[in-house]
């Protein structure tokens, strides 16, 4: 295209055009500098929305039906708090969908219908309708989702008092702490593959606590603030142990911080170590065996001018002995008894004894296989427990259950086996973690039942199995999910209008471009059966505690897509300015153009080309240096941070890492933008160009 | 003799031309210019310095639009639909100044016209080799992928000549083409010119202050006082 040939042409830096060159090139780089920063914004912003929307619905569904007041006035809630077979009790959602028969009422055993009772719906059979099997029936009913999941949910309110047992195994100060907290109880849904991303990960402080609190009683669990601490016997520690090492294979253990004193067999024998060798009153106390040798000098310092003195050494383990050399002396020998120090060495890789299990008292007469490096000499054998920690573990393949919340192994969503010993899982949201809660927690929920004559407060023992990343939900801090038995039981105990429980039909499936469609196709369905007066269908942009924020995230988007509109507009005026002057530049070109045959509107394209060129460039320039800022974000995050002093995005809100992923909305949002703005840009100079006389232009030249 | 141009067609005929410049006050630079001019003629117009003559020749070229008169080209009346296709199919212009682009080597100078036309200008197409050859026929072979900064004056001439030929035009229309060269080359370019006229029985019109040009032509004119006398 002879148009585009010219225009390309035209745009090349040139020393004669040097001010056209100049703003040419500075209008490229201003565009590529708003395309960068606007795509690197938005596909930041659409990642979190993604994250946060993505928890939402983990911690709901898609769409969500709930029943209306219609339903509980209806004969068919009703009718279960008169009939015998019900035990006089209405039924939750759950049980009505497992319930065998949707009229339980006995005319001839209960007693007579009340006369103000609600009419029965009932079919064309005469039968009465099962206004939550048809939910279901017509939730099953909708076409094209692979993956739809459709399950009762419940919510209620409970008190959840957790004891925080911390260091009571004889290492550090022990202590005891209780964190209280009023929350709502959700019922978990092992199967919702959403969970498992807000699910965290299990770290080191969980499984230590988790193996500590093996070795607690349960049995002074549910008093007000229980001071003891009791310990099961020895024949009920044993079982839980061997019950807790079913499921987890300890893979490293952690050296303390402060320094390991290494039994003698375990040390290479016969090989030369650089040492500290410690004296007082030139006896030798101590030996510090430092895995780096570079340490030593400082180890050294550190000990010159008190009692104890430190000397450069080097030592060499024997059998039955060990030799100490220090510079310049002959070598003396002592004996392994010596306190021997390993410092700073890295975790060691450890294999239980199974055996151990058998024969111990207390967990740090557990016994390991470990192996491990001392000044790159490698060494193993076999240690207690002791004051070592566990660094890392995992799960056994045999896939024996364990008593902490973990993605499932058959990849549907997680698991959260209940432990005979610690009591029902619990699984907590993030700020429990960071109020120091660790997995393996023990306490109660509570809650007020009434009974005939009075109203009874009731404890159920929980433990803490894992902790999940509520997003930025309103009430995310609060909500505790729990397993579906445990959260009928306290449900139960509610009346059904308080407004603080709610229960319903969870719809779930993965792609939520399809919530629109599903919605109105149940809704129909609903309609159709003539029960729609009995539910309320709701998406995850509706519900109550959610409808604020997706609504603010929405218009968010548009004021931020606005100021990028703005943005654009701004960084594209340099093109009118620039090709004004490169219309002046060219005016003769463009009489000889004109004299050979190009029409004004070949001339007016070549120059709005020009602009559009220009802010294709700009935009492809942009978006390269967004893809490659992108893909090292959170490292360009990390510095900044560093140099700031302080987190640059509070992983509270943000989380610990952002997303870098490319939004290809944002993409197609800057790219048709800005090739249309600047096309526009280049029109005022284009038609400029166009209307000039070629005779008076070849005339004056 | 001139039996011999009547039997052949008009390639241009100008009518009742006028061309008045507001400046502001009104300066009629051309009162009813008359001309037809045939197939294969050469035509010398000349004129005293602000006769007219190169906005006459800018008229006819379709450059300039006329106070009132018409202007036929290959028996087609120029309008402002059709003159941008005449310009690129029927004429070709060679200026004083040359005009060429700068940024553009010579052959790239020759092709633009068949570029504008959106005639293929590959390699191996037809419009590339006729480029070629019509810059070897002016005796520019060497020079071809010469930036036109780079080359002398009769050497840029003479790149105007090859351009205004690559779309093989029916008239060549000259404006003091060898105003700015040295008497040898202005013979060159005069030679050049007049041949390829005879050989390809194409029109030439040119505004000349040479007479060696002017007698070299077919038929002469003068523009005295905004008409044209023989």
């Amino acid at each position: 295209m002879f148009e585009l040939s010219v225009a390309c042409k035209y745009l090349i830096p040139r020393w004669r055009q040097l001010s056209v060159s100049i703003i040419s090139l500075v209008s490229t780089l201003v565009i590529a500098l708003v395309v960068w920063l606007i795509v690197v914004f938005f596909s930041v912003k659409d990642g979190l929305e993604n994250n946060w929307v993505e928890k939402i619905v983990a911690l709901t569904a898609p769409v969500r039906v709930t029943p209306t007041e219609n339903y509980y006035r209806s004969y068919y809630y009703l009718i279960d708090s008169i009939s015998s077979s019900s035990d006089y009790t209405p039924k939750s959602i759950g049980e009505k969908l497992s319930a065998l028969n949707s009229d339980p009422y006995d005319a001839e055993n209960d007693e007579e219908l009340p006369t103000l009772w609600p009419e029965a719906d009932r079919n064309e059979h005469g039968e009465l309708k099962d206004i939550a099997k048809d939910v279901v029936k017509a939730a099953s009913a909708i076409s094209g989702l692979k993956d739809l999941k459709i399950s009762d949910y419940e919510t209620t309110v409970a008190n959840l008092k957790l004891r925080l047992l911390r260091n009571h195994n004889g290492q550090g100060n022990p202590s005891q702490q209780f964190l209280e907290h009023a929350a709502y109880i959700g019922s978990f849904d092992e199967e919702i593959p959403a969970m498992a991303k807000a699910l965290y990960p299990i770290t080191s402080a969980d499984f230590n606590n988790l193996l500590q609190m093996q070795t607690v009683s349960e049995d002074n669990l549910k008093e007000d603030s229980p001071s003891a601490i009791n310990y099961p016997d020895r024949a009920h520690l044993q079982d839980r142990l061997k019950a807790f090492f079913s499921g987890i294979d300890i893979t490293t253990l952690l050296l303390p911080s402060q320094g390991w004193r290494i039994p003698y067999p375990l040390l290479p024998k016969n090989v030369p170590f650089q040492c500290c060798a410690l004296f007082k009153d030139e006896h030798l106390t101590r030996i510090l065996l430092p895995e780096n040798v570079s340490d030593l000098a400082n180890l050294v310092q550190n000990y010159q001018g008190g009692k104890i003195v430190g000397t450069l050494a080097e030592v060499t383990f024997h059998d039955d002995h060990l030799v100490l050399k220090k510079e310049g002396e002959m070598a003396q020998s002592f004996s392994p008894a010596t306190p021997l120090t390993l410092l700073g060495a890295s975790p060691l890789s450890s294999s239980l004894i199974e055996s151990s299990l058998s024969e111990m008292s207390r967990l740090g007469n557990l016994h390991f296989e470990i192996e491990g490096l001392i000044q790159r000499v490698p060494f193993k054998g076999e240690i207690a427990l002791g004051n070592l920690e566990i660094g890392t573990a995992k799960i056994r393949e045999t896939h024996t259950p364990v008593p902490f919340a973990h993605k499932a192994f058959n990849g549907t969503g997680i698991d959260m086996p209940k432990n005979s010993y610690l009591g029902d899982p619990i699984l907590l949201p993030r700020n429990f973690k960071e109020s120091g809660a660790l997995i393996g927690d023990q306490g109660y929920l509570s809650y007020y039942s009434p009974t005939p004559s009075t109203v009874q407060e009731q404890r159920i023992p929980v433990y803490v199995a894992g902790f999940y990343d509520p997003g930025i939900m309103s009430i995310g801090g609060k909500y505790i999910l729990a397993n579906k038995e445990l959260t009928a039981l306290i449900r139960a105990s509610y009346n059904q209008d308080d407004a603080l429980i709610g229960n319903g039909i969870n719809i779930r499936f993965a792609n939520l471009n399809e919530v629109p469609r599903v919605k109105s196709e149940l809704q129909a369905a609903l309609d159709q059966m003539g029960i729609s007066s009995y539910w309320h269908v709701e998406t995850y942009r509706e519900y109550e505690f959610t409808k604020d924020l997706i609504q603010q995230l929405h218009s968010e988007k548009n004021l931020f897509s606005l100021i990028s509109l703005i943005i654009i507009v701004v960084a594209c005026s340099n093109i009118i300015s620039m090709l004004i002057i490169l219309v002046n530049d060219k005016k003769l070109e463009i009489g000889i153009l004109r004299s050979m045959g190009a029409t004004s509107g070949s001339i007016a394209a070549i120059f709005g080309l020009c602009g559009m060129v220009m802010g294709t460039l700009g935009s492809a320039i942009g978006i390269i240096a967004a893809i490659l800022t992108l893909h090292n974000i959170n490292q360009l995050v990390g510095f900044i941070s560093r140099v700031q002093g302080y987190d640059l995005f509070n992983p509270v809100f943000y989380g610990n890492t952002l997303p870098g992923e490319l939004s290809i909305e944002a993409l197609t949002f800057v790219m048709l933008t800005t090739a249309c703005i600047s096309l526009l840009a280049g029109i005022v100079p284009a038609v400029k160009a166009s209307l000039l006389r070629p005779s008076s232009i070849l005339r004056s030249e | 003799m001139v039996d011999n141009f009547i039997a052949k067609p008009v390639m241009l005929r100008a009518r009742n031309i006028q061309k008045s410049f507001y400046t502001p006050s009104c300066l009629q630079i051309l009162s009813g210019v008359d001309l037809a001019v045939h197939q294969g003629e050469s035509v010398a117009i000349m004129g005293r310095s602000g006769e007219g003559k190169s906005t006459l020749l800018q008229i006819l070229g379709t450059l300039e639009i006329p106070c009132s008169g018409e202007l036929e080209i290959d028996g087609e009346a120029v309008s402002s639909f059709n003159k941008s296709r005449i310009r690129n199919r029927k004429l070709g212009f060679v200026f004083q100044s040359f005009h060429l682009l700068e940024d553009y080597t010579a052959l790239e100078n020759v092709l633009m016209p068949a570029k504008i036309a959106r005639i293929s200008c590959a390699p191996n197409s037809t419009a590339y080799q006729r480029a070629c050859h019509l810059l070897e026929h002016v005796g520019l072979e060497g020079r071809l992928h010469f930036s036109t900064k780079l080359l002398s004056g009769g050497e840029k001439q003479r790149v105007a000549i090859a351009r205004a030929l690559c779309n093989d035009p029916d008239i060549i229309l000259a404006d003091e083409p060898s105003g700015n060269l040295d008497r040898q080359t202005s013979r060159h370019i005069h030679s050049l010119l007049l041949n390829f006229v005879k050989e390809h029985n194409k029109t030439l019109i040119v505004v000349t202050h040479d007479q060696e040009l002017a007698e070299l032509c077919s038929q002469r004119y003068r523009l005295c006082e905004g008409r044209l006398v023989q």
